[in-house]
């Protein structure tokens, strides 16, 4: 990570992976980049498969953009395919993203860099939460069912989100009785993951309080060690020899 | 330029056929793609450098107003060699 690769390192990787020499791959990469830069002497864009384009601009300080093709993009930032842009709640002000911000993504593990990553988590742990409470207020023959599609809103991805968990049992329970379902905004569903913030808090002042506790017992109990016993000890030796040296005399009389 | 005349310029250099000068412009291309997502940066020389940055989540602002929490992303940006800039200028 964040290092340099030389031309050498790209030829021998190529080489190994295509069963040619590492200085006929490298050969093979000057020969091409020789090319596209021939190339956009003359050209305006110069497009390269399966990397992206090359084009050559006025300024003086970026003579030449380079704009990756969609595939290779997507493929260097495969270790991020799993994320996706989320809208976030309306109840989010722009003031709690500056304290999450400055307190920093190195030292919370749930704070803003893992909030995105949680939030298929949360689809998958909810879904079928909503689709049993949706069954058992089905299940009542008396309490109505009906769907307004001005209730559903498209624009707010939670709620397509219920919508696509709702949809077949809503299919099956609405020819048999005219229920009556209600979309339950779902912007309470996004508040554990910045609740979890504070639970790891508590978690950390448990610790905390704990590993004190536990010290303060180990202490105390060294403290009790070394009152009974060493000095116990030290003074038991020191009688033990002064009746040494005075027992015998009398005996002796 | 498009493609498939820098395809056919390197098949004429390299005495090979068309497509197989396609499959290794699309091999070179892969192995930049491996490197450049361990977010290192690849040195041609005589050409520039593909220098790769981890981009860290943002948040922006949206055409209807709405708050997006954007993921992170490797971005990769081109630098070119002065050898370059030279022929250029």
């Amino acid at each position: 990570m964040n290092q340099k690769i030389p031309l050498t390192l790209l030829a021998e990787k190529m080489a190994s992976e295509n069963n040619i020499s590492a200085e006929e791959a490298e050969n093979i990469i000057k020969t091409t980049f020789n090319l596209v830069g021939k190339a956009l002497i003359n050209e305006h864009i110069v497009d390269f498969p399966g990397l992206g384009k090359f084009i050559r601009q006025t300024s003086s300080e970026t003579p030449i953009k380079f704009i990756p093709s969609d595939n290779w993009a997507s493929t260097v930032n495969a270790p991020f395919s799993m994320f996706s842009s989320v809208p976030l709640p309306d109840h989010i002000d722009s003031s709690d993203l500056e304290t999450l911000t400055e307190v920093g993504t190195d030292h919370l593990p749930n704070s803003v860099s893992s909030y995105s990553a949680q939030e298929p988590v949360i689809k998958q742990e909810e879904e079928p939460a909503i689709t049993e409470d949706a069954k058992e207020e089905l299940e009542p023959a008396e309490n109505a069912i009906h769907i307004t599609e001005s209730e559903i809103s498209h624009d707010e991805a939670p709620v397509n989100i219920l919508e696509e968990s709702i949809t077949p049992d809503i299919n099956t329970n609405v020819e048999q009785s005219n229920h009556r379902v209600e979309i339950v905004p779902v912007e309470s569903i996004e508040e554990p993951t910045f609740q979890s913030v504070e639970k790891n808090d508590n978690f950390a002042k448990g610790f905390i309080i704990g590993l004190i506790i536990g010290l303060a017992i180990g202490a105390m109990a060294l403290c009790c060690y070394v009152i009974y016993y060493v000095n116990s000890n030290h003074e038991t030796t020191n009688i033990e020899t002064e009746l040494d040296e005075s027992y015998i005399p009398e005996a002796a009389y | 330029m498009e493609h498939f005349r820098l395809n056919n310029e390197l098949s004429k250099t390299l005495g090979i056929s068309e497509e197989e000068a396609l499959v290794k412009l699309e091999k070179i291309a892969a192995n930049m793609a491996y490197f450049c997502g361990e977010c290192d940066s690849v040195s041609i020389p005589g050409f520039g450098t593909f220098q790769s940055e981890k981009k860290e989540e943002d948040f922006t602002i949206d055409s209807k107003g709405n708050m997006v929490l954007n993921p992170p992303a490797i971005e990769v940006d081109f630098k070119p060699s002065v050898v370059l800039r030279k022929s250029l200028s």
